[in-house]
């Protein structure tokens, strides 16, 4: 299929003059970001009224510029406390919140912004190029590939447990028990959820995500005068515009970890049932894993930024490949988009691309549109945004307890949800002061319920004959890829401090 | 059209008057019943089926109730089973707290789990939105061109088959079917229609079991409904190539089996109020006749001809058969002997 060129260029400038929509859609979008529990397909369903009864390019540039806004706001509070606003920023904090206690916030958010709106910019050009071939990669992956993609994911636990394999290993294992709690994927047979109603949909991973990092960072912060070490809180208070820049040096430094990096989050967007938090962990992962400097990360290293804030900005657009050229949402988001394109008369499928043509790559100029604007929104802020964390903690730490509290209870609206955020927050502040890490719970939580279904369904489909779980070429490749995963850093320390280096110490004698 | 669209001014001039509303508390009363707006839980995520038609079917009801809202809560867990124990247990029985459930697959959770709550004792389904036969559907570019084609290699070896979940009319539907001709089906649960096309589309099924309403128009028209679990009619002929009835096409005895959305209310509620449950009755009915209704549904996937409506004694009677089935293949709907 040809490129229509003169038709992306008339939509791109139509976009642009839909700067009305989206620059408040955009600002919605950073504040729904920024809160955890607030997500972007709940507010977009808040927002049903008001987008339907707009014009279908309105629309469906409020939602994208929304949506988009969210993914790259959950970075924010990740980076300046610790404490993910959306699953997707998860692995920000890794890096991101080590590079605030060292006094580096303003690079770390610049890091942030720019790798997620990049991110979504390279995705988007790409998308918008190769969208009939980017429609059937659903077609080739299938549940043995998804296990095996979900066994790449849960090995980061063993990378996250290589300061401390034993802890790493029983904190892993600890958020895979919890994360079995609910129904079974299969039957809806109710698991250790103690007669709980609230537990039968499992533990809720917004209660868990609040819990396991922003109560415990809570409590930890409560500890110390400020975020930030005392050590850099001069440096950091002199934040100038050269940071910005600094920032963006950066990422520049690092534009190529930007575009694989995003292009894994393309991916996954793409796939059913995975989403923006799977994303971010695996270009995490992969970072590390390819770093020639691997030991670096988790230290407030950039490229442990910028690795999961492309990558879940890049699921933006994957997710509407399968919406538009098969009419099949990947996830609620993509289903609220359907409603309201469907409510305006537009069919999904491939005939979009020839009957509508303006609508299916639309909401990709769109998108691209959204993600210049914002970037020219965001950017500036940075600076002001990475002075919260010279507040004191005694005045910091009631108001994000209070906001914590209403996120835990926003996303179902259960009173019983913020005792479990607290419960979680006691768990991880235990964690954190006894060397656990919470990440490693965390990948538990969110990954094992995922792993389940996976095994589940893959073995129905081999109809009891494990070896399904290897009879796919592509399945067959992740698979050794994780294998790789759990090898490569073992090999690396033996290399580095052990054995073989001892040995080569002693053959240079 | 364009006289609805929100245009850059109208928005401007809308956020301002949002945020004035926000400093003035609106002091408005009416009276009688509904005096209020209503709350619905629905039993299944955002943007599927029951959404889709629910926001439909609302905006044409709200006239007939003093122009009262409608607010949508979503409970999709364990099946739809936390949605009822929300609903019944944690919600008022004021009249202005609905669900809007489907009530094949939620009344063999019923059955299969034994919740706290009671059926029929507790609550009431009093308006049927859709009747949508259930059937089995295969990719037009299958080696299945006919339903005898399955049967024929199932009873050489099991086949996979994609069900939306488990607690289904449709899979009730594979299990007779399997008593009665032999075939052997494996049943596959995929946690919601699309997972489950996505599944039939990649090769991972042979077939796609359940709702056939959806299959035309689904995956760009690539799919074939081959067999419809109706013993009188297929309604969606005219869209779905004529498929065939199962009795008629393979001599088999199956009972109708479908999926039907509808609303429910607290069943003490009704009896204590029984002129307000009167007027939700009597005026949900007139919505099927409302052009708006027909109009908002021609803009979503659903096919006009699955909207009928369906009254408090044939909802009940519906759900009650259903449960009957449950209870006959309990241990195939649960793994459980």
């Amino acid at each position: 299929m040809d490129l229509p060129l003169d038709l992306l260029l008339q939509l791109f400038f139509k976009s642009i003059g839909l700067w009305w929509v989206i620059l408040p859609a955009t600002l919605i979008g950073i504040v729904v970001g920024i809160l955890p529990g607030f997500s972007a397909q709940n507010t977009l369903i808040m927002l049903l009224p008001l987008t339907l009864s707009m014009s279908v390019e309105a629309a469906l540039a409020f939602m994208i510029a929304l949506y988009c806004a969210t993914q790259l706001g959950g970075g924010i509070p990740a980076i300046l406390f610790n404490m993910p606003g959306e699953g997707g920023a998860a692995a920000t904090t890794l890096d991101g919140y080590p590079m605030t206690r060292k006094g580096q916030a303003q690079q770390a958010l610049v890091l942030c912004f720019s790798a997620s709106a990049f991110g979504g910019l390279i995705t988007t050009v790409i998308t918008i190029l190769a969208l009939p071939a980017l429609s059937r990669i659903g077609f080739y992956i299938r549940s043995v590939e998804m296990i095996a993609f979900m066994f790449f994911g849960l090995t980061l636990i063993a990378a996250i447990a290589s300061k401390d394999v034993l802890k790493g290993l029983i904190a892993g294992f600890l958020g895979l028990m919890i994360g079995a709690i609910g129904s079974d994927p299969v039957f809806g047979t109710p698991r250790a959820t103690f007669d709980l109603l609230e537990l039968y949909d499992g533990v809720p991973i917004i209660a868990a995500l609040v819990g396991l990092f922003a109560i415990s960072e809570a409590f930890c912060m409560l500890e110390e005068e400020t975020v930030i070490q005392a050590s850099a809180l001069a440096d950091a208070k002199r934040a100038r515009w050269a940071d910005t820049l600094d920032g963006l040096r950066m990422t520049l430094r690092y534009s190529w970890q930007t575009v694989w990096t995003s292009l894994i989050g393309l991916f996954i967007g793409i796939l059913p049932g995975a989403g923006a938090t799977i994303a971010a962990f695996l270009a995490y992962h992969y970072s590390k894993l390819l770093s020639r400097t691997p030991e670096l990360y988790g230290t407030g290293h950039p490229p442990g930024v910028i690795a999961p804030e492309s990558a879940n900005n890049g699921v933006t657009s994957g997710t509407l490949v399968p919406v538009l050229a098969l009419g099949i949402p990947g996830g609620a988001t993509g289903a609220v988009m359907m409603i309201v394109l469907s409510y305006n008369g537009i069919v999904m499928g491939p005939r979009l691309f020839t009957d509508k043509p303006e609508i299916a790559y639309g909401v990709f100029v769109q998108m691209f549109v959204a993600y210049l604007l914002m970037i020219a929104l965001i950017l500036p802020l940075a600076r002001y945004m990475s002075r919260v964390v010279w507040i004191p903690t005694r005045f910091l730490v009631p108001v994000i307890l209070a906001m914590i509290a209403v996120s835990a209870f926003a996303e179902r609206e259960y009173i019983f949800d913020m005792g479990l955020a607290v419960l979680f927050g006691a768990l991880g502040y235990v964690a954190r002061r006894t060397g656990y890490e919470v990440t490693a719970i965390l990948v538990g939580v969110l990954l094992g319920p995922l792993f389940e279904t996976y095994l589940l369904r893959s073995l129905r489909v081999g109809q009891g004959d494990p070896m399904i779980l290897f009879s796919s070429p592509i399945g067959n490749a992740i698979w050794l890829m994780s294998v790789a995963a759990l090898v490569l850093p073992w090999i690396r320390a033996r290399r580095r401090n052990g054995v073989l280096a001892r040995a080569a110490a002693a053959g240079n004698e | 059209m364009s006289g609805k669209l929100v245009s850059r001014r109208r928005m401007i001039g809308g956020m301002a008057a949002l945020g004035a509303l926000g400093l003035s508390a609106p002091a408005r009363a009416q009276a009688g019943y509904p005096a209020k707006g209503f709350k619905v839980i629905v039993p299944t995520g955002q943007g599927g089926g029951a959404d889709v038609l629910v926001r439909a079917f609302t905006p044409s009801w709200s006239p007939f109730l003093n122009n009262q809202s409608f607010e949508f809560e979503y409970q999709p867990a364990a099946s739809g089973q936390v949605a009822y124990e929300l609903f019944l247990g944690k919600r008022e029985h004021d009249g202005y707290n609905l669900l809007f459930g489907n009530m094949g697959p939620e009344t063999i959770m019923y059955v299969t789990q034994g919740p706290k709550y009671k059926f029929p004792g507790d609550y009431i389904y009093f308006c049927g939105v859709d009747i949508d036969d259930c059937g089995i559907s295969a990719r037009k570019d299958s080696r299945y061109k006919a339903i005898g084609d399955v049967i024929e290699d199932g009873r050489k070896r099991t086949l996979n088959i994609a069900v939306t979940r488990i607690p289904h009319p449709g899979t009730i539907g594979l299990l007779i079917l399997s008593e009665q001709t032999g075939c052997k089906f494996n049943i596959i649960p995929y946690a919601g229609g699309n997972q489950a096309t996505t599944a039939l589309m990649n090769g991972e099924v042979d077939l796609l079991g359940g709702g056939i309403s959806g299959v035309p128009f689904e995956a760009n028209g690539t799919l074939r409904v081959l067999t419809v679990f109706n013993r009188t009619k297929n309604q969606l002929a005219h869209i779905n190539d004529n498929a065939p009835l199962a009795n008629v096409a393979l001599g088999v005895n199956m009972p109708d089996l479908y999926t039907s959305r509808s609303f429910a209310i607290h069943a003490d509620w009704a009896e204590k109020n029984p002129d307000s449950f009167r007027l939700l009755k009597e005026t949900s009915a007139k919505v099927f006749a409302v052009p708006k209704f027909k109009e908002d549904i021609s803009k979503t996937p659903q096919p006009w001809d699955v909207v009928k409506y369906a009254d408090q004694e044939t909802c009940m009677a519906y759900a009650r058969g259903i449960a009957e089935f449950a209870a006959q293949f309990k241990s195939q709907l649960t793994a459980k002997k």
